[in-house]
């Protein structure tokens, strides 16, 4: 009786601070919070659906979904069956959540930044009204849509909230205030029957919190914070940070063993994955290669690799499977690489997928009326064309009942199966299931089931719950069947223009803007690949020298193909976006660009393979650059990063960067973005081996903004970290060969902060 | 990259669907064959022998792919060695994986695809290795006719793994471009 009371009252004490949680009032005494969630996790345990976060999930009843909404903040609670819209609950949150995980009586949710005062009111601005949970357009009960064909098209535009009109001015932000961060969160709620979720518990990790796992025992989580760089184990019966470690580049999914020891976790960016070993206390982090794509990697090379987004066990455990872009791979039409699923032989260390033989059988059937095929077209022993359905994988979940990976394509709008017993499960599509209606014949983006993120999926694996981001839907799949039910959650809150470039700046549809890649495959959340690519003298860009084809096509389909001259390839590293297109120009590495509207309109032709054409028109582009650069400056929100002092050796850093002896600050002025935008010459850097020697050598002066969560540097990519960059400038940059050990590393850490 | 059908079954999904929906019930009057098996990594000697003869496959048993869509392949073992005959398609390679052993032919008609064009692939079953094959079809276009994609087999037999598996899948036929 006495435990019931405590329960009650903590939840009691627990609700009444939720209004204020959004403010960033989270210090409810610690102890009622470690009562409540301990209570919690008391209670008769029920298997949950699954332990692996994800932007979705269902309650171990499976009754009720739950849905992180990052871009309205909030989390939606609605039944399962998208049916009953009395059963609706909208919870906002103190931040944007990224992943939750559902366990008997405890849900668990990962929140990015717990913003500023300041970042939270600009962020109210940007993001728009809260939901309501009233106006979520569910289905009717008895309403169930064929494959791609949801139903609940119609009303939804109408009755969600959030919906602003067209034309809405658009609302440029301050990314210096939109950034400030008290840090990430991890919060527990506890579910009541009736679908209210109260916060029990909370605690700060490193910004930019986002995977989650819980281990099987359901005592602790990890948690990935991607633009931290740091994975985090927490004890969650006390919600205390029990151990923490820097990893690479953005980790962002966690696949946990069955016996919570290791866990595998995937980066956004490169090739590597991380293997942590979980300790009572502790946490160890080793590098794990696993080659990319190796059946598409030109002989003797290794691919690199972007979007690991997520990545999951087989039941087994005996293979790790990791879909992500595989840039540069080969393969008939690359231009950019392909989506691959790469597969860790846990046993090994070693990949499943073979790598190609410098001399490997092949076979044609050479007749008269066949003519040559060029070279982007298929040839034997030449690598499959990437599947469109897997662009830009974003979430991946195992099917054990039919060995079977279902993968969301952010970039095509589909819930793809693959074979996951074949050596390359990219290559074996087995089912797509098209999540996009209603397509937008000018932006060739849908105006439902847009950007799918999350997938839940049920126990008996017939159904599948998609999260669609960009439109703000969820949406049931008969995986037997496949039928859909749509539910919309809400209308985009961003100004209308704004929101229309959201969507295209994630779809890889549209041929105007590249070649089948969205801006989001590149530049992920706003952010970068880490890719140095090739911009060719012929107009495009290309994943690696292997995809230069330099062949025109013939007018005539007799025509032997014939050779160009050799490529030649500068190399560019992608810039990060979000947060550093509010300066009107110059754009461009050379500044040749004079604003972002003919920035963006030479990359809708630079975004392609050479051999693609493209329905660009100069009219119509304007138009899709002007949303695009709308969402740049008012949706795109850039990482959060720490608000706190400088400390003495950031301080040493400040007065190095800003004194004149050392020049930075000419050039990176602070007080606009760190950059003066003016092309600067600059002495020739030695041509990296796979790039050509860079014929113009002076460059726009870059901002400096984020600069230290975006390695690596320079235009080339030449220099891996901060301190080789200051190690090895030689004055080529300001005047840094003065400097002494000491100041180099009061200026890199000054970098890091800015 | 390539343009698909979104909305249909592909590979071994779409074979069994269509074979629940065509699949006869049994006569008495029709005498059961049974039908190929998959490949039981038991019966796969370890140690390598010659390629079989063209006589050795004219009796070779019939086996079955694990997963996917054969296509129009037949597919058999002898020993350790894997066939795939598959008429119709214009040639194929090895994308990946170690070539010894493997042999690939394609024959037929100058000027058209018939009846007696047929792509052949020959590889061994070995443990601890993987192979990718790609396949090709004749494209149809205004005036000539031109090489696409057919199909791709992979062969994974992974260690500790007492079977080969096989997935097969297959591009639909190319349209008029």
């Amino acid at each position: 009786m006495r435990l019931a009371l405590l329960v009650s009252g903590c939840l009691l004490a627990a609700c009444s601070r939720r209004a204020e949680s959004r403010a960033g009032s989270h210090d409810a005494p610690h102890d009622v919070r470690v009562a409540a969630v301990a209570s919690a996790a008391n209670a008769a345990h029920v298997e949950p659906v699954t332990r692996r976060g994800q932007a979705l999930a269902l309650l171990p009843d499976e009754a009720t979904l739950i849905v992180a909404d990052e871009d309205h903040e909030v989390l939606f609670s609605l039944p399962a069956s998208l049916d009953d819209s009395q059963r609706v609950r909208v919870v906002p949150l103190p931040g944007p959540p990224a992943e939750v995980v559902a366990l008997a009586g405890r849900l668990f949710v990962t929140v990015r930044t717990l913003p500023t005062e300041e970042s939270r009111r600009a962020r109210d601005k940007i993001r728009g009204p809260v939901p309501i949970a009233s106006q979520v357009d569910l289905p009717a009960a008895s309403s169930t849509s064929s494959a791609g064909v949801a139903n609940s098209a119609g009303s939804s535009a109408k009755k969600a909230p959030g919906a602003r009109k067209r034309n809405t001015p658009a609302a440029p932000f301050d990314p210096s205030v939109v950034r400030g961060s008290q840090g990430g969160l991890l919060l527990a709620f506890a579910p009541s029957a009736s679908g209210e979720l109260t916060e029990v518990g909370r605690t700060v990790l490193a910004t930019d919190a986002w995977g989650l796992a819980i281990t099987p025992d359901e005592r602790r989580a990890v948690v990935t914070s991607a633009w931290s760089g740091v994975v985090s184990l927490i004890d969650l019966a006390t919600m205390k940070l029990l151990a923490s470690t820097n990893t690479r580049r953005e980790p962002r999914g966690i696949a946990l063993t069955a016996d919570g020891k290791t866990a595998y976790v995937s980066h956004l960016v490169g090739g590597e994955l991380t293997r942590l070993e979980l300790g009572a206390d502790s946490i160890r982090a080793t590098s794990l290669p696993l080659a990319v794509a190796p059946a598409r990697a030109a002989v003797g090379t290794t691919l690199d690799a972007a979007l690991g987004y997520d990545l999951v066990l087989s039941p087994d455990e005996q293979s790790l499977y990791v879909p992500r872009h595989a840039l540069g791979a080969g393969g008939v039409a690359t231009w950019w690489g392909a989506p691959s699923v790469d597969i860790l032989d846990v046993a090994s260390g070693g990949s499943v997928a073979p790598a190609r033989a410098p001399r490997s059988p092949t076979a044609t059937l050479k007749a008269e009326y066949i003519r040559p095929a060029f070279p982007w077209e298929a040839q034997a022993g030449v690598a499959p064309s990437p599947s469109n359905e897997l662009v830009q994988p974003r979430a991946v979940v195992y099917r054990k009942t039919h060995d079977s990976l279902l993968i969301a394509s952010e970039g095509w709008d589909t819930l793809t199966e693959v074979d996951a017993l074949a050596a390359d499960p990219a290559m074996a599509v087995i089912r797509v299931h098209s999540l996009g209606a209603g397509y937008d014949p000018f932006g060739t983006f849908p105006e439902h089931g847009g950007a799918p993120t999350g997938i839940a999926l049920s126990r008996d694996e017939r159904w599948a719950y998609v999260y669609c981001r960009s439109t703000f839907d969820v949406i049931r799949v008969d995986l037997n069947q496949g039928e859909q039910r749509r539910a919309h959650l809400a209308n985009d809150g961003l100004p209308a223009d704004a929101a229309y470039g959201r969507r295209l700046f994630a779809n890889a549809r549209s041929a105007a803007l590249s070649g089948g890649l969205a801006c989001a495959a590149c530049h992920p959340e706003g952010r970068d690949d880490g890719y140095v690519w090739r911009e060719s003298d012929q107009g495009v860009f290309l994943g690696r020298r292997e995809n230069a084809k330099h062949m025109l096509p013939t007018s005539s389909g007799f025509e032997v193909p014939r050779a160009g001259p050799p490529a030649i390839l500068h190399p560019r590293q992608t810039p990060m976006l979000a947060g550093r297109t509010r300066a009107n120009g110059p754009y461009g590495w050379h500044g040749n660009n004079k604003d972002i509207v003919e920035r963006l309109f030479a990359g809708f032709g630079l975004h392609r393979g050479e051999w693609q054409g493209s329905d660009s028109d100069r009219g119509t582009d304007l138009a899709k650059i002007d949303y695009l650069a709308d969402f740049l400056r008012s949706g795109l929100l850039p990482p959060p990063t720490l608000s706190r002092p400088l400390n003495a050796q950031e301080e040493q850093g400040k007065a190095l960067f800003e004194d004149v002896r050392v020049g930075c600050a000419m050039c990176h002025v602070p007080a606009t973005e760190f950059t003066d935008r003016v092309v600067t010459p600059l002495r020739v850097l030695e041509a990296r081996p796979g790039f050509d020697a860079e014929a113009d050598a002076a460059f726009k002066t870059p901002s400096l903004w984020f600069v230290g969560g975006t390695p690596p540097y320079l235009h080339d990519g030449s220099a891996a970290t901060l301190e080789e960059l200051v190690r090895t400038n030689a004055d080529r940059m300001g005047k840094t060969s003065q400097l002494n050990e000491a100041e180099r590393v009061a200026l890199v850490a000054y970098l890091r902060v800015l | 990259m390539k343009s698909k059908s979104s909305t249909a079954l592909r590979g071994w999904a779409a074979l069994s669907a269509a074979c629940a929906l065509g699949a006869a019930a049994p006569s008495a009057s029709t005498p059961q064959v049974p039908p190929p098996s998959v490949i039981n990594g038991a019966d796969v000697p370890s140690d390598a022998s010659k390629a079989p003869t063209a006589a050795e496959w004219a009796a070779a048993q019939p086996v079955r792919i694990n997963r996917g869509d054969p296509g129009s392949c037949a597919v058999s073992r002898i020993r350790e060695w894997l066939r795939l005959r598959c008429p119709g398609w214009i040639g194929g390679g090895l994308v990946a994986g170690d070539p010894k052993g493997v042999s690939i032919s394609a024959f037929g008609q100058v000027g058209e695809v018939s009846d007696d064009t047929v792509t052949t692939l020959v590889l061994p079953l070995s443990r601890d290795q993987a192979r990718i094959v790609s396949f090709m079809q004749l494209g149809q276009e205004y005036n000539s006719d031109s090489y696409a994609e057919g199909g791709m087999l992979s062969v994974v037999w992974r260690r500790g793994h007492p079977d080969p598996m096989l997935v097969m899948s297959v591009q639909p036929a190319p349209g008029m471009k």
